[in-house]
């Protein structure tokens, strides 16, 4: 009987390998338990064979019997905040490049056939990486998850039964984190992500009236791009960092502590690149000679290399700046004491 | 609004599950193979169909409320199940739990017929 043998093949294969045969021994004697009684009853052995697999029906709804509970590569429990990213990360991407394509079309209007070819391999290229990686992610968390036995959003607890006072307080307004915060996070992330990849030397001085039109880079391409491992692991993490954001959506130390350990890998990351100077344009005061901005020899072009030089030599002490206030600005928000709940009287 | 055929059906499944599992452990003080229950339960007016009680009867050998055996004499094996010792207490108690809830069921379903049937009071 061949068609038993394909539905038990439809249904075995969707088993976990160990309890294949065991099940397929079963299987098979029940069919031919039930094809008995059938054939006893006069039917011809096709009607026979129809009958009892429509009986016992679609092999997947029977192997997802056996089967047991469900397994998911991204839950219920994640997927709407999964579905929320990717939307977040796909229009940031598409914004940056977007971007992108609007600078080079703006410097060089005449190559317009090959940019927008560009423009959308890009954009194709862009989606992918972003579904990948965000999956992968989301991915991970879901086994991980999975593998505790335990919904995400659930405080810690171990094995000890519930009780009432588990109950996290209400979260108070100065404590939660609004939202768009969050997006402005991933999004931010993103757009730093895409620049690296792709056109780091759009941050630069333009030029776009007069003769010659273009741009003078600030930083040398390449010795951004042989950081790029680095960057886009940094990237991962601080939308992994946000996307927990979006999770808990209020300060608790732990989101802090993750916080903070995410902008130390940022500065970290940053020191690296800028120790020493090869990650500036090494020819920046010439392009701008070469665009007429200055001559040399000039106060104009003195002053140009001043504040160049200042720049780049203190460029690093502006992000620590920065990190700072954003650092000290977490601290006060998941420590200050949250405002009294006002309460109805009992 | 929904239809009643529908909406009954699928709270009926929703009943039936559970009273499934009970109604399998009670026929397995005897080692029994899978398709020789079809029609045992049937007889008492517990329909289910093999391709639910075949997942079932495995996943209670998995909770230790069965054992197994395959039987290779006959011309057809056939995989027995019978209740474990362990599955002998789970039974009892459930049987118990299923009979008290029973007679709360009762009363509060005859509560209710016997009351005004607009439900003003």
């Amino acid at each position: 009987m061949e068609l038993i043998s394909r539905y038990i093949y439809a249904v075995t294969r969707r088993l976990p390998e160990k309890q294949r045969a065991d099940i397929e021994q079963e299987l098979r004697g029940l069919i031919e338990d039930m094809l008995e009684v059938r054939l006893e009853q006069g039917e011809t052995k096709e009607e026979a064979a129809d009958a009892v697999l429509r009986e016992l029906g679609e092999p997947r709804a029977l192997a997802a019997r056996y089967g047991g509970g469900t397994r998911y590569l991204i839950g219920p429990e994640l997927f709407p905040i999964y579905l929320s990213i990717l939307r977040i990360s796909a229009a940031a991407t598409a914004i940056a490049l977007s971007v992108s394509f609007f600078i080079r079309f703006l410097t060089s209007p005449a190559l317009i056939d090959e940019l927008f070819a560009d423009f959308g391999m890009s954009l194709l290229g862009g989606a992918f990486q972003i579904f990948t990686w965000v999956t992968l992610t989301f991915a991970f968390l879901e086994y991980a998850v999975a593998k505790e036995g335990k919904p995400l959003r659930q405080g810690k607890g171990g094995k000890k039964p519930w009780s009432p006072a588990d109950l996290p307080p209400v979260p108070a307004e100065r404590k939660d984190i609004k939202r768009c915060d969050a997006v402005a996070g991933i999004i931010f992330t993103v757009l730093f992500l895409v620049v690296c990849t792709v056109q780091t030397d759009a941050l630069g001085i333009y030029f776009l009236s007069g003769e010659q039109r273009g741009i003078v880079p600030f930083f040398e391409q390449s010795v951004i791009q042989s950081f790029l491992p680095l960057i886009w692991l940094l990237a991962l993490l601080a939308i992994g960092r946000d996307s927990l954001k979006l999770i808990k959506r209020t300060w608790t130390w732990q989101l802090a502590v993750v916080h903070l350990l995410v902008n130390a890998a940022a500065l970290g990351l940053f020191a690296l690149m800028l120790q020493d100077g090869a990650v500036w344009n090494a020819h920046f005061l010439e392009g701008l000679v070469q665009y007429g901005m200055v001559t040399p020899g000039s106060d104009g072009y003195a002053s140009a290399e001043s504040t160049w030089q200042l720049v780049t030599s203190r460029f690093f002490l502006f992000l620590v700046i920065i990190v700072l206030v954003d650092t000290i600005t977490v601290l006060y928000k998941a420590w200050r004491p949250a405002p009294p709940v006002k309460q109805r009287q009992a | 609004m929904a239809d009643v055929n529908e909406t009954t059906h699928g709270l009926l499944q929703e009943l039936r599950r559970g009273t499934i599992i009970l109604g399998v452990l009670s026929q397995m003080a005897e080692p029994r193979y899978g398709y020789s229950l079809v029609p045992l339960l049937e007889e008492k007016g517990i329909a289910v169909d093999a391709g639910t009680l075949y997942p079932l009867l495995r996943r209670l050998e998995k909770q230790g409320l069965l054992n197994s055996e395959w039987d290779t004499n006959e011309a057809r094996p056939r995989k027995y199940y019978v209740r474990s010792p362990f599955g002998q207490q789970v039974y009892d108690a459930l049987r118990d739990e299923w009979r008290s809830m029973n007679r709360s069921m009762e009363s509060l379903m005859n509560e209710d017929e016997g009351g005004s049937n607009d439900g003003a009071h």
